[in-house]
């Protein structure tokens, strides 16, 4: 048995030997310099995969670069971890608290330091370089794209229901308390069909804040005079959920829905309405191929009149690393490909992401996808973006596990809000009091008087 | 063969320099396992428990001393709840796994029984399916619209309604259960079959002379033979137990509200911005508490099945 | 007379519980295997087991373009590594806890044993980068190689020394008569013995490290060629924006899934050849 053992391992070890050996990615092969970009955005992956086969074909060739891309679910996670192994591409992607600290340990460049960028920044054409992309007054990347969301309903539906307007067209609702009558409208037991889909599995936060942003002027009301927190509003919205599967006009088991199953089933031509953001458009077009007509529309508000701005994520934001920085020039043309007119068009016309400044497109762009318009109708200069709360530690459950909880029935809506309320606030001060809270800065920046 | 007469020629060698040899050979066999522990298991520890006694949240770290600590015992309700859940799920499933675990490895053990080696492929598949393919498995399997056990009872007339099994406490809570017995069960019957494989043929044969029948056989011959086994399974089961969290995570997520959230999974929450920022301090506090009521729990466990030894 | 009727009904019971046993574990199996063949919208609304037509694209798009092939060879490799260090390593540590007579004996297995209850969970993957650094080991496979040669594997120690504890001693004196040391007893008298417990031990050390996924991210993060599958399973799960191809998943599980059983027949022989031999005689 220990011949054996022995015979087995040497072997092993020598085939791991050969394969292990090739392990070292070098960068240059033949005078070509790869730059390796990962990132978290796997809707846009197709997209992106093509674009740099373009790239590497053809200006890469003649310039002798590779762009190499690498898309990942966990993208946050791995870049936390590269950075504390040393093993940082040349390019991320990933989250604004990421970033802050990024900066400060220098992992990141700012753009303006490396060789061929400082002008291509000053002359970028857009005047909406907002303040999330710039730090110690120096700008670290360009928005390019961005994402709004809203209400996707099912125009069929609809029409079958006779909910339309004069022109015989589908009319999504203006209110929630409308909205709350035609989910029960649609629903029909018998056929599996119901008036809305909320997959609560997957969290609040892309499934009812995003879309329904615009239902008021904040979702948390903060008083910065007398140290409040608020967050009524979101719980009332929150309700109009609980109201509808109450009314049995919910798609069954929305707690444990998830996202996939939600969408997959609203293809199927069995929901009436459900959140949406605009990467949904790709996944109703390419994955699960809607059996239906639909569109999208500004969420349903409190009252008619109101007219807030709806949701926006500025994005397309690459962040130059430490190493992609050495690699100096080349690295500057890749990223003014990655935010040249010609890739934002190519975005906007495969319907995958919404152009951050209507002007970079090119003139004669048009979308493919007819769903994409509406998304990118529902884009509101109105909304500020690059708002920032207070930094605060608050003990306890989140808004997403309290409300949880109110579907469960562990807990009513106005507890809840008194809970959350009381906690945030007392955590308000407390940051407040240790000195650890700038409300001037935090003013300045929301544009509070 | 007795320990009289292994202690006597340790008595007679104590001295001598075959008990060195011997000792040095010892010492041979553990000395990668004993640097491996300071380097790999004790500097961790220090690290994570110096950790708890800071406020870090992966950019800032001021230290606070017992603060976390006190939180854990005085404020956060949460983590306590976890703690009781963890062990309701844990230990309530061991009641069905292991005797199933037992009679299952008994019988694959047994001249009479053919086909061992299919069973035995059968019972191993869970642990080859991975922990996040069998759970979507199981969601489908117990989904609410369209379930297969859903349109399985309802077929036979079980159910009027389709029952929503993961928005429940109690369904939620069964369906965790089922699908971690289902996929822990292989171990404890290769456990339990290495067991049995060592109780010596003869001993078997004499009783069966002796014209003992089955049951008798199991309970004074087998059954005592095994209870090392069943000891170090217990044991095993009872530490595994208290690290219950991918299946959880992805099932249910510590749902419906939070009556199914365990402690691995209440504190790998808290590394994702729980209401605020992250919390690694406070984390690793709570990694800390939980590590010192598994101690308390195995030692009580030791204490009582050595009482139980001196019994039988 | 008596006795074979009493067999009978044995059998009778045994039987159907074993099959009704195996139909019932065997049934979510089924379902992850006809998933892989689903299309993939079906996945997630179908409702039934078998799909409406038998698609291979997920098995396609597995295998070609999220690299299973080489994902697979890694994890056989990296995997039987781990198993032969950690067999032979645990084995070692169980049989010298067992039999052997040294200095502080309980003090250090109690150390070891006391390794098992730190539950501290993915905090340690910090520090314990921190040390491979230092190594110049984070970022290959081979530093968790490397790691497993040190590393306390305590149940399967536990596990040895039980089964050790419970031969006779008569085996020690009979090697000691031949003259044999310390370890060369263990390993021409002892190590033949224990087959059953290696096969056992061996099983889950391979599982274990085929389905390790934290450790094996983090060090191959920048190195995709030595992978394991584990990991490049893992990446296919959904994000906020695009939905899992859950058939692809389950595609991947199933390709995951065929070495596994291959190892698990091959030590199964093991096992049926140890309980046929029974222990020890006299």
């Amino acid at each position: 048995m220990k011949k054996i053992l022995s015979v087995a391992l040497s072997a092993v070890m020598l085939t791991g030997l050969i394969s292990g050996c090739g392990g070292n990615e070098t960068a240059n092969k033949d005078g070509v310099t790869t730059v390796e970009i990962w990132s978290g955005d796997i809707s846009a992956k197709q997209c992106w995969m093509e674009l740099a086969d373009e790239f590497n074909n053809g200006e890469g060739k003649e310039k002798g670069i590779e762009v190499e891309f690498k898309f990942s679910s966990n993208h946050g996670d791995e870049v936390d971890v590269a950075t504390q192994n040393d093993q940082l591409p040349d390019m991320v992607a990933p989250s604004f608290l990421q970033i802050a600290q990024m900066v400060k340990s220098g992992d990141i460049v700012a753009l303006e330091d490396i060789e061929g960028l400082k002008d291509y920044v000053a002359n970028y054409k857009t005047e909406k370089i907002e303040d999330q992309n710039t730090y110690n007054g120096k700008v670290y990347s360009l928005t390019t794209t961005t994402m709004t969301a809203g209400l996707i309903y099912n125009k069929d539906l609809f029409k079958e229901a006779g909910i339309v307007d004069e022109n015989g067209e589908a009319k999504p609702p203006a209110t929630l308390d409308e909205m709350v009558e035609v989910a029960k409208k649609l629903t029909n037991e018998d056929k599996g069909v119901y008036g809305y889909s909320f997959p609560l599995s997957f969290g609040t936060y892309y499934t009812l804040w995003c879309p329904a942003r615009n239902v008021a002027e904040d979702l948390t009301i903060i008083d910065y005079d007398n140290l409040t927190y608020d967050y009524t509003p979101w719980f009332k919205l929150f309700d109009y959920m609980v109201k509808m599967r109450d009314d049995g006009s919910l798609f069954p088991g929305a707690d444990t829905l998830t996202n996939d199953t939600s969408r997959a089933y609203f293809s199927e031509g069995l929901v009436g309405m459900m959140p949406g953001m605009s990467w949904d458009v790709g996944v109703l077009t390419t994955q699960f191929i809607a059996d239906c007509d639909w569109d999208v529309a500004p969420f349903p508000r409190f009252n008619e009149e109101d007219d807030y701005p709806t949701y926006q994520s500025p994005g397309g934001l690459f962040y130059i690393t430490k190493n992609g920085a050495a690699k100096g020039e080349k690295i500057a043309e890749v990223y003014k490909w990655l935010t040249s007119s010609e890739v934002i068009t190519r975005f906007y016309e495969k319907g995958v992401k919404i152009p951050y400044d209507p002007e970079m497109l090119a003139e004669d762009a048009k979308c493919d996808v007819p769903q994409f318009e509406s998304f990118t109708k529902l884009v509101d200069d109105r909304y500020k973006s690059n708002k920032i709360s207070p930094k605060l530690s608050i003990e306890g459950d989140n808004t997403d596990t309290l409300m949880k909880k109110i579907w469960a029935g562990d807990m009513t809506t106005d507890e809840a809000i008194k809970d959350i309320n009381t906690r945030a606030s007392a955590a308000f001060k407390k940051a407040y009091d240790a000195g650890e809270v700038d409300i001037e800065h935090i003013k300045e920046v929301n544009g509070i008087q | 063969m007795t320990k009289k007469a292994l202690t006597a020629t340790k008595k007679k060698h104590k001295l001598s320099g075959r008990y060195k040899s011997r000792e040095r050979e010892a010492y041979a066999m553990i000395i990668l396992q004993l640097i491996g522990f300071f380097v790999f298991s004790i500097y961790p520890i220090m690290w994570v428990l110096g950790k708890s006694f800071f406020d870090y949240d992966g950019v800032d770290q001021t230290f606070i001393g017992f603060e976390n600590y006190i939180r854990a015992f005085t404020r956060d309700t949460a983590f306590w709840k976890s703690v009781l859940n963890t062990f309701i799920i844990s230990y309530g499933k061991l009641i069905i796994e292991l005797p199933l675990a037992l009679l299952a490895a008994l019988l694959l053990t047994n001249k009479m029984i053919k086909g061992k080696k299919l069973f035995s492929v059968i019972f191993y598949l869970p642990k080859v399916t991975g922990v996040a393919p069998a759970c979507m498995i199981f969601a489908f399997i117990f989904a609410t619209v369209n379930g297969l056990v859903n349109n399985a009872l309802i077929s036979i007339g079980v159910l009027n309604e389709p029952v929503a099994w993961l928005s429940s406490r109690v369904g939620a809570t069964a369906v965790i259960m089922i699908q971690s017995i289902w996929g822990g069960f292989a171990a404890n019957v290769l456990y339990f079959m290495a067991g049995v494989a060592n109780i010596p043929e003869d001993v078997m044969e004499a009783s069966e002379i002796d014209g003992a029948n089955k049951v008798q056989q199991f309970f004074h011959v087998t059954l005592p033979m095994l209870l090392p086994v069943i000891k170090v399974v217990l044991l095993l089961a009872m530490v595994g137990g208290m690290q219950i969290m991918n299946e959880v995570l992805l099932l249910t997520n510590g749902g419906p509200g939070d009556s199914t959230n365990v402690v691995m999974l209440h504190i790998y929450k808290m590394y994702f911005a729980p209401a605020g920022k992250p919390e690694y301090g406070y984390a690793s506090a709570l990694g800390v508490i939980t590590s010192i009521i598994l101690g308390i729990v195995t030692f009580i466990y030791l204490k009582f099945s050595k009482k139980a030894d001196e019994v039988m | 007379m008596v006795k074979s009727k009493g067999n009978f009904i044995f059998l009778i019971i045994s039987y159907a519980f074993l099959i009704l046993l195996a139909i019932l574990v065997f049934y979510p199996f089924i379902c992850a295997f006809t998933t892989s063949f689903k299309g993939t919208r079906e996945v997630l609304v179908s409702g039934k087991i078998l799909p409406e037509k038998w698609q291979f694209d997920a098995y396609i798009t597995a295998w070609k373009n999220a690299d299973f092939a080489r994902y697979t060879w890694n994890s056989i490799w990296y995997s039987a590594l781990t198993v032969i260090i950690s067999v032979l390593t645990s084995s070692m540590n169980g049989f010298a806890f067992a039999r052997g007579q040294f200095r502080g004996k309980k003090t250090i297995f109690a150390l070891f044993t006391s390794m098992m209850f730190i539950v501290l969970g993915t905090s340690t993957m910090y520090p314990t980068l921190q040390i491979l650094k230092l190594l110049h080991l984070n970022k290959s496979l081979w530093g968790l190689i490397f790691q497993s040669f040190f590393a306390l594997h305590v149940p399967n120690m536990f596990l040895v020394r039980g089964f050790v504890n419970s031969l006779p001693a008569s085996l020690d004196e009979a090697a000691e008569i031949d003259g044999c040391g310390f370890i060369k007893t263990f390993f021409l008298i002892y190590l033949p013995i224990m087959k059953p417990i290696i096969a056992t031990i061996a099983i889950f050390s391979f599982s274990g490290a085929w389905n390790n996924y934290l450790m094996p991210m983090v060090v191959t993060l920048n190195n995709p060629s030595q992978r394991p599958l584990a990991v490049g399973l893992t990446a296919l799960k959904s994000t906020a924006d695009a939905a899992a191809n859950w058939n692809v998943i389950m595609a991947g599980a199933m390709i995951s899934a065929i070495p596994m059983i291959i190892v698990f027949l091959i030590f199964n022989k093991y096992f049926i050849t140890g309980l046929t031999s029974g222990a020890v005689k006299g």
